[in-house]
């Protein structure tokens, strides 16, 4: 095993990587896609997948953790690479050490503190990173965004074990804002090369989108696609207490169990639905073109700008990592669909493309075009659009995947399911929507369907309900099932009513047809009696009226 | 679900456009708007059970019913423009005007000056004139008489039903034959028949003493609303291009749904020829897709 370089402030019996005292590290493969980025001495800081470092270059390469454990388990990882060293402890000791090329702190600057040293403010081992930084080198920084949606729609969760001294937004040294926090890199002397927007989760990113990609109005409907995939906003990926499958493996913590982290103990954590489903508002907040100011985390790429031109050795210093960096000029996106690692870049002839020479989209999902239509209440569009939906190619992707470009081309990423569960779910998702009193109460599926031109099966759920099961959608729903429950409710009195008056009617017909039935002899007889019961009524109800009362 | 929904014979002709039988429709599970008007589609006197959906013939009469307060509210068109869908018109000789005096409903009365309209009509119409009345005073020898001895021809349509009693299904193939043999169409007040004469293809024409119900309270703004709304199908010449455009609208007629989707709001059964359509001319077929 080689030698874990312990530089005071180490935590002996502390785990950040294997997820059992918080999120676990930041991991996945978009954030392994974007280190392509660092290059020459590097140094990363904070809990890091270990298959992040797997992707950086193993020359010069330092990281430092604060517990012994992941130390230990980092250590004999890279026994054999002997340009990695290992170092553990607090950040401050990192102070006045030979600058490096490269700065990785993909998860933030919260997780370096240890309970054993200072309590550093985000500015103070902001300032710190950046001073160990040489000038020309880069710095991949992450941070979360207090208003993030993974944090605007989540219920209230416990504090976790390492949370304690949690500032979080009440540090005044942390920049608020994407704004504020690209101004604070600018004036620390860092040129900022490039932000990402990360979603859904600050730790297990699915979605690292460029900040110019996701203000391209164009690009609407593919974003809003992006960011509703459900192996993006799934709520199990939003959850911050994941399995960390990697760390467990580092630190042989098999089973692939999660922990209560307020307990410690291992076992099976129940999520809390978030507040409304999140994919809706990150939806919402493309098209408001605040997506940006509402993601749940930001990566963002410094350079820092060379000292003031002093020393004659200047441009051999730039010389070495800026000719190796050439050919890494970092994507404009990096999405995870269908389980693969797609990268987007700048198309120079204009628009967007991905890796593989595919264009990006642009225009409009089929549920936006849907909603719009149906808020327009123009039917013979919605027919249109759902029996091209269900006639083309794309019947079997879900409408709000499906993006159709302004020259009427249809592009869907992912992968087809059957044409009745997309309408099942679009029926769903409008009904999450609050759209659901627009359609005739209960039968939504059965009405899209018909109107995509197929016939509605013996299959088709009359019965639709929230999808997304966020208590904005739970709460939506509760209120349309009991405004159904009293509608039903008056209608069956209604019928009830109805019914009353249509027996009494049947009863005075078989009289008449009783009367009129049988020989000549039995008809006069019966009516001669029907006459003289009739006669009598009259003549007791006539005496009633008459008779004094007293 | 409504009584209402039988008048005229309209549950009859969207179950033929159905594919249902025609003679005995299955119950609409809705209220289904019967006459054309200014408010919210239905009857000023109509009993809502809430929840049960409004079936309305325009996307304005919907608008303004969802304005109202009224909620589950579809636009299907008009059940005119389904006859006229399923109906192609033949080359036959277009001659005269049929005339639409304005009339009450059972119980009530008219106030007005039936010689007067007698001369405004005269003095317009140069062709022959067919004036066709409510069935209430068609049954008035002396109303009737008043305008036979004008020279007009006076008709009928019929009875439009009444509680699931007495229904009527020809009543609209009548009214579509006598419409497709005259060149116009024309009231004392905008009304239903003249939208559907327009749509069968008739010049409109909206001129004389509107009259008066005895008691007639203007709801929804009444004739003067009507006059200010829809001026430009008012008057002895109306220009028979933007009035087709408005009648197109107000009947609903670019909202005709396919058959399945109608079965579907109206709660219908499949027919049991499941392959059967609904003769609708190709032209017309068009617009229903649209």
């Amino acid at each position: 095993m080689s030698e874990v370089h312990l530089l005071g402030g180490e935590m002996l019996g502390w785990s950040d990587l294997d997820g059992t005292h918080g999120p676990g590290p930041v991991r996945g493969p978009g954030l392994a896609a974007l280190l392509s980025v660092a290059s020459g001495r590097t140094l990363v800081v904070g809990p890091h997948d270990p298959q992040l470092l797997d992707a950086l270059p193993s020359a010069d390469l330092t990281v430092l953790v604060r517990g012994l454990p992941d130390a230990e388990a980092l250590a004999a990882r890279y026994a054999g690479s002997t340009g990695v060293r290992v170092c553990c402890g607090s950040p401050e000791k990192l102070a006045g050490t030979t600058p490096y090329d490269s700065v990785v702190a993909l998860d933030g600057l919260d997780r370096l503190d240890s309970v054993e040293g200072t309590q550093l403010s985000w500015g103070a081992v902001f300032d710190l990173l950046v001073s160990v930084l040489r000038p020309g080198g880069r710095l991949l920084l992450g941070a979360e965004n207090p208003l993030g949606l993974h944090r605007l729609l989540a219920s209230p969760s416990p504090s976790t074990d390492s949370d304690w001294a949690a500032l979080a937004e009440y540090d005044d040294t942390r920049p608020a804002g994407p704004a504020r926090l690209r101004a604070r890199l600018t004036a620390s002397g860092l040129r900022i090369a490039d932000t990402w927007a990360v979603f859904p989760s600050p730790v297990a990113p699915a979605a690292l989108i460029g900040t110019e990609l996701l203000a391209d109005p164009d690009l609407t409907g593919f974003l809003q696609a992006v960011l509703s995939d459900q192996a993006v906003s799934s709520h199990e990926a939003v959850s911050s207490h994941e399995a960390v499958s990697s760390g467990q493996a580092v630190l042989g913590d098999g089973g692939g169990r999660t922990r209560d982290p307020a307990t410690g103990r291992a076992g099976t954590v129940p999520a809390a639905p978030p507040l409304a489903d999140p994919a809706r508002l990150a939806g919402s907040a493309v098209r408001n073109g605040i997506a940006v100011e509402l993601a749940p985390a930001w990566v963002l790429l410094g350079e820092r700008l060379p000292d003031p031109p002093t020393s004659a050795d200047q441009p051999a210093a730039r010389a070495h990592p800026e000719a190796e960096r050439a050919e890494t000029s970092p994507p404009a996106a990096l999405l995870v669909q269908d389980g693969r690692l797609r990268q987007v870049r700048r198309d120079p002839a204009g628009g967007w493309r991905f890796a593989d020479g595919e264009t990006v989209p642009s225009g409009r999902t089929v549920e936006d075009l849907m909603v719009a239509a149906t808020l327009r209440r123009d039917l013979p569009a919605v027919r249109a659009l759902l029996t091209a939906w269900q006639s083309g190619a794309a019947a079997g992707i879900p409408a709000d995947a499906v993006v159709v470009t302004p020259a009427g081309t249809w592009h869907g990423p992912a992968e087809a399911t059957g044409p009745m569960s997309v309408l099942r779910r679009l029926a769903s998702r409008l009904v999450d929507a609050g759209l659901a009193d627009l359609w005739p109460a209960g039968e939504l599926t059965a009405v899209l369907t018909t109107m995509s031109g197929r016939e509605p099966g013996a299959s088709v759920d009359q019965v639709v309900g929230a999808a997304a099961g966020g208590w904005r959608e739970l709460l939506t729903d509760r209120d349309r099932l009991a405004r159904e429950l009293s509608e039903a409710r008056a209608l069956q009195d209604w019928y009830e009513r109805t019914l009353t008056e249509r027996e009494d009617e049947v009863k005075r017909l078989r009289r008449i047809v009783s009367l009129l039935h049988g020989t000549p002899t039995a008809r006069a007889g019966r009516l001669l009696l029907a006459g003289a019961r009739t006669a009598r009524r009259t003549a007791r109800s006539a005496v009633r009226r008459i008779r004094p009362t007293d | 679900m409504h009584h209402a929904n039988h008048y005229y014979g309209h549950s009859h002709v969207l179950a033929r456009y159905c594919g249902l039988d025609d003679r005995d429709p299955p119950r609409i599970h809705g209220y289904l708007q019967h006459g054309w008007n200014i408010g919210d589609g239905m009857a000023y006197d109509h009993e809502f059970v809430p929840g049960v959906p409004l079936f309305l013939w325009s996307e304005r009469t919907r608008r303004r019913a969802w304005s109202l307060g009224r909620r589950q509210t579809y636009v299907v068109g008009s059940p005119w423009a389904y006859l006229l869908a399923m109906e192609p018109d033949g080359p036959q000789r277009r001659e005269g005007t049929i005339w639409y005096p304005f009339h009450g409903w059972e119980g009530q009365r008219i106030v007005g000056d039936h010689d007067r309209l007698i001369d405004e009509i005269r003095a317009v119409e140069p062709g022959p004139v067919t004036v066709c009345l409510y069935w209430q005073e068609y049954r008035s020898t002396r109303v009737r008489q008043h305008y036979e001895r004008a020279g007009f021809r006076v008709i009928c349509h019929g009875y439009r039903g009444g509680r699931w009693r007495d229904l009527d299904p020809g009543f609209l193939h009548r009214q579509l034959a006598e419409l497709r043999r005259h060149r116009r169409v024309a009231s004392n007040r905008l009304c239903s028949a003249v939208f559907y004469g327009i749509l069968a293809g008739c010049e409109p024409a909206v001129y004389g003493d509107p009259m008066q119900l005895a008691g007639e309270a203007p709801i929804w703004g009444g004739q003067p609303r009507i006059r200010r709304q829809w001026a430009d199908l008012h008057g002895p010449q109306v220009d028979p291009d933007s009035a087709r455009v408005l009648a197109v609208a107000e009947l609903g007629a670019d909202r005709l749904l396919p058959p399945a989707e109608l079965r579907r709001l109206f709660r219908w059964p499949e027919p049991a020829d499941r392959h059967q359509v609904p003769m609708v001319r190709d032209a017309e077929r068009s617009e229903v897709a649209r």
